[in-house]
């Protein structure tokens, strides 16, 4: 049974590790750089106060964000490290 | 088992329609140079018995989404009388099930607006669209009666009693090559009118218009000019206090805002069941609503039935239905496979298709070059120049991967 959960915990773990995205060269045109264009995007709308408090960053809304990750969390991984309605995991001081 | 698919209906419409284009008649009081309508000077009218029969067929087969927009469109909704949306609005209320909501919209010319159409808008909370394509001198070019006289000032007027009612209106503007040079007094006129958005569409070559004026030998000319324009547009638009909205602009930074963005396959007018546009007289289709009423040379009617005899959702075994959404299907497919803007606009439309390439199974038309890619590049360039201008050090994911 043990060897199961440790199964799983490394297939989730390979699962979810975030993509390489290879950065484009300067001189792309927009919408070879729509992946950082949209990258800064969402990090300028995390910052943002949010009306509906999702991103606040406060503890008391991590299981909300852990519900909305697991029922979602490809499309999560998928545009890392851009999680909208995510709290910014980074900025430890608002936790 | 083959016999049984060929007798069922298409089950993938269910709970999928964003979009009921309703056409109250084909008659049109204008006779706009670039109209795609067909049939704009026939005056018949939706009988009530047809509308039962769309909204039983759409509310009982459990078609509809959360939210479905009502358009009454395809012809100059404002020459029928109230009296009748009166009892449109109140045969489609009775059919609606309790966990649908219904909003009615009007795309009208805005010559016939008065304070008595105001009344009612404001009464039956009626979404306004009015078509105007800027200045008098544009827009009396190509929208004009059936005598030929410009109808600028009969639209100002419109709008006036919209705005002297409180009631607020997005405006659509055709672009045609000569608005291309304008941007400032287009943007200018708008501003003073005070839409709360602004659409622009390009005049495009489709239904029943086989020409455009952004359609030609000089392409690279006319896509340069238009990438001018609305970077212009875009110059205009001041962050912090837009005179109104830009649907092309919005529609990129929704999209790019999507959490869904690069898992998506399809948009509303080429995935089958979420827009259904039904005629006059009942015939229904879907994908593009501009392709209702339209017969084409290799497929036929594009019409998928008629409501008052045949069902909807169309049979999986109708040969008109399934050569449609094969083709369309094929066609979104090749512009996944080749087209870098594919996540922006998804396939684009099927009627633009149609009409410049004669399939649906093409890819990129001249619609798509300026509406999306030209879009596409102006508003992403005007993001990537807000975040050098802004870039934020709060933000270490985004500069460490830059």
């Amino acid at each position: 049974m043990k060897r199961w959960r440790r199964l799983v915990l490394v297939l989730v773990t390979l699962a979810g590790f975030p993509p390489f995205v290879p950065a484009a060269p300067a001189d792309a045109k927009p919408i070879d750089r729509v992946a950082q264009i949209r990258s800064r995007l969402l990090e300028a709308d995390r910052s943002a106060p949010a009306p509906d408090g999702l991103a606040s960053g406060r503890l008391g809304d991590v299981p909300r964000h852990l519900a909305q990750y697991w029922r979602n969390w490809p499309n999560y991984w998928a545009n890392w490290p851009n999680w909208p309605n995510w709290p910014n995991w980074g900025n430890w001081r608002n936790w | 088992m083959r016999r049984r698919a060929h007798a069922t209906v298409d089950e993938s419409w269910c709970g999928r329609l964003e979009l009921l284009v309703l056409q109250p008649t084909p008659f049109c009081n204008l006779d706009c140079d670039y109209c795609y309508l067909p049939d704009r000077d026939d005056t018949r009218r939706m009988s009530l018995a047809t509308l039962e029969a769309v909204a039983t067929r759409v509310f009982q087969a459990g078609l509809a989404a959360n939210e479905v927009s009502v358009i009454w469109h395809a012809g100059e909704p404002l020459t029928v009388p109230r009296e009748w949306y009166a009892e449109a609005f109140a045969l489609l209320a009775r059919h609606c099930p309790p966990g649908v909501r219904l909003r009615h919209h009007v795309q009208t010319n805005g010559v016939l607006l008065d304070a008595r159409w105001c009344d009612f808008i404001t009464t039956h909370d009626v979404h306004v669209g009015v078509s105007v394509d800027g200045p008098a001198w544009l827009h009396d070019r190509h929208r004009r009666t059936r005598r030929g006289q410009g109808t600028h000032a009969l639209v100002v007027r419109g709008i006036e009693a919209l705005r002297q009612a409180g009631i607020p209106f997005h405006v659509i503007c055709v672009l045609t090559r000569e608005s291309l040079a304008r941007p400032d007094e287009i943007f200018d006129f708008f501003a003073a009118l005070g839409p709360s958005c602004l659409c622009f569409n390009v005049e495009e070559v489709e239904a029943a218009n086989g020409r455009s004026s952004l359609a030609g030998p000089d392409r690279a000319l006319i896509e340069g000019e238009f990438r001018a324009f609305m970077t212009r547009v875009v110059e205009r638009l001041s962050p912090s206090a837009p005179p109104f909205r830009v649907r092309e602009v919005d529609h990129v930074v929704q999209v790019l805002r999507d959490p869904a963005y690069g898992t998506r396959r399809g948009n509303s007018q080429n995935e089958p069941g979420r827009i259904v546009s039904v005629a006059w007289d009942g015939t229904y289709g879907t994908f593009s609503p501009e392709l209702l009423g339209i017969t084409d040379g290799r497929l036929g009617r594009l019409g998928l039935g008629n409501v008052l005899v045949d069902p909807l959702p169309p049979l999986l075994g109708s040969e008109s239905y399934r050569r449609q959404r094969d083709e369309v299907r094929r066609g979104n497919e090749r512009c996944r496979a080749t087209c870098k803007y594919f996540d922006l606009c998804l396939g684009g439309a099927p009627a633009n298709k149609l009409g410049e390439l004669g399939r649906f199974d093409g890819t990129e038309t001249m619609f798509c070059r300026l509406t999306q890619q030209a879009v596409a590049d102006v508003v992403l360039a005007a993001l990537d120049d807000m975040g050098d201008a802004r870039r934020a050090p709060q933000a270490p994911h985004a500069a460490s991967r830059e």
